[in-house]
């Protein structure tokens, strides 16, 4: 049997009137309590203020000091750095001029072995010995000016490649040229 | 933590316990526990619904007022302070609770109320079967005597929502009569 509207609303308001104002937990809470007490301590009201206060402050003053200081290092540092890169570089560049010196004598000395090989047959008597000519004339000085240029810049990679493939090509033709027929042989060339 | 063995019994006045308290006294604090818990609790297990939660709210309840007792001025009576602390942190736990599961869950349906059957009798077992808010509206309002601008400003919705929820949660509740 269903209560009308009126009588569930004065059964609503006796049961929230003596609804008890205290309930009993089923288990003990007061073990776990205790032990978490013992973990942090009583707060000081006063001084965790002040550091409170403080501490953004000196927060501040720190990262502005070292903001300064590495600022500072910074700018020393640069031009030295500079120097030493510098220096590191102009020893770097005489190293490698050396090396281009060294490069040029040798590739001069094997030129020289082949144009005075006592073994092979003058190539200039060939018919074809002037394109032959032309053609080292213009690799040689093609070769001097890259040497020339890489003296001025010894890093440069892509003049190193140059140069070495221009001394390889003149010394394949200079071996190209003395395998060439002979023009007027005599037997006096071949003895 | 101090215990210290002191004549202490429950009747003395919560003032002096509370002073008791706040200079570490571990005795005087449990005897404060012994004296308030029962009515934290069952405000906790009115807020929240559940019994393991509510167990939860007044645990971390008494660890706040022990870490927060030299704060206490007096100015209230420490029941009333006690009291609106346990509110907070029953609303705390049930808002991080909620937002807890919602990353599982996104839509939370506020109309399902708790199945539980814990065994408590007349009001607080209808309580329990409320919704969420319609329960925390009215334990507030019609238990604890809180005015709906109050209750607004704790749960952060408008006084008129907090009226509509208590007149929906006695509506479901003279239904479940």
């Amino acid at each position: 049997m269903s209560l009308p509207p009126r009588s569930r609303e004065e059964q609503l308001e006796q049961l929230i009137a003596k609804a008890p104002k205290a309930l009993i937990p089923k288990q003990d809470l007061w073990q776990t309590i205790e032990k978490r007490m013992d973990k942090p301590l009583h707060p000081n009201t006063d001084a965790p203020k002040q550091t409170r206060h403080l501490w953004p402050q000196w927060a501040m003053a720190a990262a502005i000091l070292l903001v300064v200081f590495f600022g500072y290092q910074y700018q020393e540092e640069t031009p030295r750095g500079l120097l030493t890169a510098q220096s590191t570089n102009t020893d770097s560049d005489k190293a490698l001029q050396t090396l281009l010196t060294q490069i040029a004598a040798t590739h001069q000395g094997q030129v020289d072995a082949l144009e005075h090989s006592p073994n092979v047959p003058t190539w200039q008597a060939s018919s074809f010995s002037t394109p032959v000519e032309q053609g080292l004339e213009e690799l040689r000085r093609a070769g001097m000016q890259i040497y020339q240029a890489l003296q001025a810049n010894p890093t440069d990679k892509q003049l190193w490649q140059l140069w070495l493939w221009v001394q390889q090509r003149e010394l394949d033709l200079l071996q190209q040229g003395q395998k060439l027929p002979i023009k007027n042989s005599t037997q006096g060339n071949t003895l | 933590m101090t215990t210290g063995i002191l004549p202490l019994n429950s009747t003395m006045s919560d003032f002096d316990l509370v002073t008791l308290a706040s200079q570490g006294n571990g005795t005087a604090f449990k005897q404060l526990y012994l004296n308030h818990h029962q009515r934290i609790y069952a405000l906790s297990l009115r807020l929240c619904g559940q019994v393991a939660q509510a167990e939860e709210i007044t645990q971390e309840c008494f660890i706040l007022v022990w870490q927060k007792l030299p704060q206490f001025r007096g100015d209230s009576q420490f029941s009333t302070w006690l009291h609106s602390i346990c509110v907070n942190q029953a609303l705390s736990s049930i808002r991080k609770q909620k937002s807890f599961w919602a990353r599982f869950i996104p839509i939370e349906n506020d109309n399902e109320p708790h199945s539980t059957d814990e065994g408590y009798q007349g009001l607080d077992k209808l309580i329990l079967l409320l919704p969420e808010r319609a329960r925390m509206v009215f334990v507030l309002c019609a238990i604890e005597g809180y005015q709906h601008e109050e209750i607004a400003e704790l749960l952060g919705i408008a006084v008129g929502t907090s009226k509509t929820q208590y007149h929906r949660a006695k509506q479901l509740l003279q239904e479940m009569l």
